[in-house]
């Protein structure tokens, strides 16, 4: 690995460097819990290849102190490398947000092979949606918060090209956010396809929506099952989706698409980011390993009351969202289940959770249909 | 944003065709004059603090604008900026200040007796009375770029300085991070209060970074007669100086009285503020360039503001109208703030004379429709 000491110009080395470090006393973040004097001190003055400073890496969570119930990562990476060169304090972040997870001891396991799923054809008296996302970046190109405007097009391009080559019931078409027409703008808004530009402050503060709407964009194939959106939060993300509780062909779909998409890349001479230390490479370091998050959309009004809901879900480690996504609130008692964690399982282990997790609650909500108890069930899988 | 002083130089691996912005959908100044060809010239240039062409104009890129309000779309970073990105700056300036030319010389005039009446302004229809401007201290990057270690140096350096006014002008700093809740309700009961940018004008050209770190309000408080400093917020600082009623004279006398002071005692400390023969005092938006002074009042019009030669007539007396909430906010209840129009190129006093005589007439029309005559003899010429 290369460190260029490449960091702030002269300019700015004139400031003792305790006047640097920031001020993180009303902070409730994972980086700020892990950012010491000494930490910052010893990377500060360090750039990656591609020039990406650890004060652009950490700005997101400066700027935004946190939350006192919901702790936020803090920290983006600009790009591959942002993971090894600022590694003193992303390890420390990665192992807090991912339940202890060592990058410098762990391996992570990478399994697409969908046959291995059990079951996976939900109740859909109770399901009404199935979903699979992840997301997958470009080796060699900077990520979205550090990315100049010609990677950016390169992402697209690359991208763009690549699922021009897809067949069957993955045909389909690229829709780029500054050539839409009005009426496809609609239709995308309709299918609840179309992404807009960032609001979060987590996101906007992080660099990520320079220069907006250029090089960004909507795939879909004709079907309307699987979907990709180019330079949003990540180079890609990957999503494959059906009304109904066919979890199964959902994934089936979803891991065939990928290992599709992955083989058109490389045979134009470019990979995704992956080690076999963190998995796939994103953005944000809550989302490395496996970055998917397979999710239902599941009707549980009697359950959605009752006072252990959130520790059932603890133990199968899930997570409850509103139907709008993240940080949303439930409506009609129908909630966004989902998989708590990304890092040191694989896909396979993560979407076989998710599924015996909802059936588990679905079998909860039936018991509690007929005036009947239910029990909490026990620690799911490592803690 | 302070990218690594290494990111512009591996941007230029790509050609400017490649990194050039799509500004096909935009309306500011910056997007009318910056053509593939001068993006070519400039993009490899850097000022000494590493501000490049790319972050003088994110904020334009990320910004389009408004069919009918002209933004400016670019910042400066340091007063170099201003030398460096000339090929961009100068024409910018010139379209925006009225044909300034880049040999044009500006002069500074803050001596209030050169100022002819104006303790006299009806005070039955002029509410209140406010002048502003800015200064930047040299040597220090201006708030899109500077770190986190500058920013409190120039607390610092304020605070100090501050301190040594006496006499009416004895005042306090309230640092936005340690005020006390009813500092800080005080605060907003004088409407002294500033908050965090949420124009996105400001916040793309990074501005708002690790905020409230280093921001404060130091204040005068003297019955009602104020005097404040806003310390890194959009500049360095910001002077104000206000009060009830019509005596602009007042305001104007106790404005310049204070900035001077003010600059004196920086000066003792050694530091003076970013100033040249051509562009008078560098702030950090190219509009607010010569004086920074908007001096202005919130005056009763309701039947002038209705006259269809109201917009005719304040283009003619150089002025111009904003709503009573400050910039992009709506007139309510008859009640507008006018102010003048322009910044570089006409000295202090100079401005301040065009708003006395201008808002003088403006009275005076007031009361001729009132009392249901015509004011048509009392057009105004083309100032």
């Amino acid at each position: 690995q290369v460190l260029i000491f490449a960091g702030l110009s002269q300019h700015f080395l004139f400031f003792p460097l305790v006047a640097e470090f920031p001020d993180l006393r009303k902070h409730n973040n994972c980086m700020a819990s892990n950012l010491t004097p000494a930490i910052y001190a010893k990377l500060c003055d360090r750039a990656t290849p591609n020039g990406f400073t650890l004060d652009e890496a950490i700005q997101t969570g400066v700027d935004n102190p946190g939350h006192p119930f919901i702790k936020t990562v803090g920290m983006v990476a600009g790009d591959e490398e942002s993971y090894e060169v600022f590694a003193d304090l992303l390890d420390p972040v990665i192992k807090e947000r991912h339940n202890g997870y060592d990058p410098r001891a762990m391996r992570h396991p990478t399994d697409l092979e969908s046959s291995k799923i059990q079951s996976g054809h939900f109740d859909e008296r109770y399901v009404l949606s199935s979903r699979v996302r992840t997301g997958r970046s470009i080796r060699g190109l900077s990520l979205p918060p550090a990315c100049t405007r010609a990677e950016r097009r390169e992402v697209e391009r690359v991208v763009v090209d690549a699922l021009s080559g897809l067949k069957g019931d993955l045909t389909g078409k690229y829709y780029s956010l500054t050539q839409m027409t009005e009426k496809e703008q609609q239709q995308l808004i309709d299918d609840h396809f179309l992404f807009d530009k960032p609001v979060s402050p987590l996101l906007t503060c992080a660099g990520m929506a320079r220069d907006w709407p250029d090089a960004r964009g909507i795939w879909h194939n004709n079907e309307k099952t699987f979907l990709i959106w180019v330079n949003e939060e990540d180079h890609t993300r990957v999503i494959s989706m059906e009304k109904g509780g066919n979890m199964k062909r959902v994934f089936e779909r979803f891991c065939r698409g990928l290992k599709e998409v992955e083989r058109l890349i490389q045979e134009r001479g470019w990979e995704f980011m992956w080690n076999e230390r963190l998995g796939y490479i994103l953005t944000c370091p809550s989302n490395l390993g496996t970055g998917l998050r397979a999710g239902v959309h599941v009707k549980l009004p009697l359950l959605g009351k009752d006072p252990r809901f959130s520790k059932i879900l603890d133990n199968l480690r899930l997570q409850k969202r509103g139907t709008g996504g993240v940080d949303t609130a439930a409506v009609g008692g129908v909630f966004d289940i989902s998989n708590l964690d990304r890092l040191g399982q694989s896909e396979v282990q993560l979407v076989q959770t998710v599924i015996d997790g909802v059936n588990y609650l679905i079998e909860c909500e039936k018991r509690l249909e007929k005036g009947q108890d239910i029990k909490v069930p026990n620690c799911f899988g490592p803690k | 944003m302070p990218f690594g002083n290494t990111h512009n130089k591996l941007k230029l691996k790509y050609t400017a065709e490649q990194e050039y912005p799509d500004l096909s959908q935009h309306n500011n100044h910056m997007a009318k004059v910056l053509t593939s060809e001068m993006y070519a010239n400039l993009r490899d240039k850097e000022t000494s603090s590493g501000f490049t062409l790319d972050d003088v104009i994110q904020t334009g890129v990320d910004n389009p604008g408004h069919p009918f309000i002209m933004t400016v779309g670019c910042v400066a970073g340091d007063e170099e900026t201003y030398e460096v990105f000339k090929d961009l700056m100068d024409p910018v300036i010139e379209d925006r200040h009225g044909g300034y030319k880049p040999t044009d010389k500006h002069k500074t005039d803050l001596n209030p007796d050169n100022l002819q009446g104006g303790d006299d302004l009806d005070p039955n229809y002029v509410l209140s009375s406010r002048v502003r401007t800015g200064r930047s201290i040299r040597g220090f990057c201006l708030p899109p770029h500077c770190s986190r270690g500058e920013r409190r140096t120039i607390e610092n350096l304020s605070i100090e300085t501050l301190a040594s006014l006496e006499g009416d002008l004895k005042g306090k700093y309230y640092a936005l991070k340690n005020m006390t809740e009813e500092e800080q309700q005080q605060l907003i009961d004088d409407h002294f209060l500033f908050d965090k940018p949420v124009s996105p004008l400001l916040l793309a050209s990074g501005m708002a970074r690790d905020w409230p770190d280093g921001r404060g309000i130091w204040s005068v408080h003297n019955d009602s007669k104020t005097f404040l400093v806003w310390v890194n917020e959009e500049d360095h600082l910001r002077v104000i100086s206000m009060q009830k009623g019509g005596n602009m004279r007042e305001v104007f006398t106790r404005f310049c009285t204070g900035l001077t002071k003010i600059e004196e005692l920086f000066k003792e400390r050694g530091h003076e503020f970013m100033w040249n023969e051509h562009l008078g005092y560098i702030l950090t938006c190219p509009s607010n360039l010569g004086t920074g002074l908007r001096a202005g009042v919130h005056v009763k019009l309701p039947n002038v503001s209705k006259h269809e030669k109201f917009s005719e007539i304040l283009k003619r007396l150089r002025l111009q109208k904003r709503g009573t909430g400050g910039v992009d906010t709506a007139a309510v209840g008859g009640v507008f703030d006018i102010s003048n129009a322009d910044r570089l190129g006409f000295s202090e006093v100079e401005l301040v004379q065009m708003v006395v005589d201008g808002v003088n007439l403006l009275v005076e029309m007031e009361k001729r429709l009132e009392a249901g005559e015509s004011i048509d003899d009392m057009m105004p010429e083309q100032k």
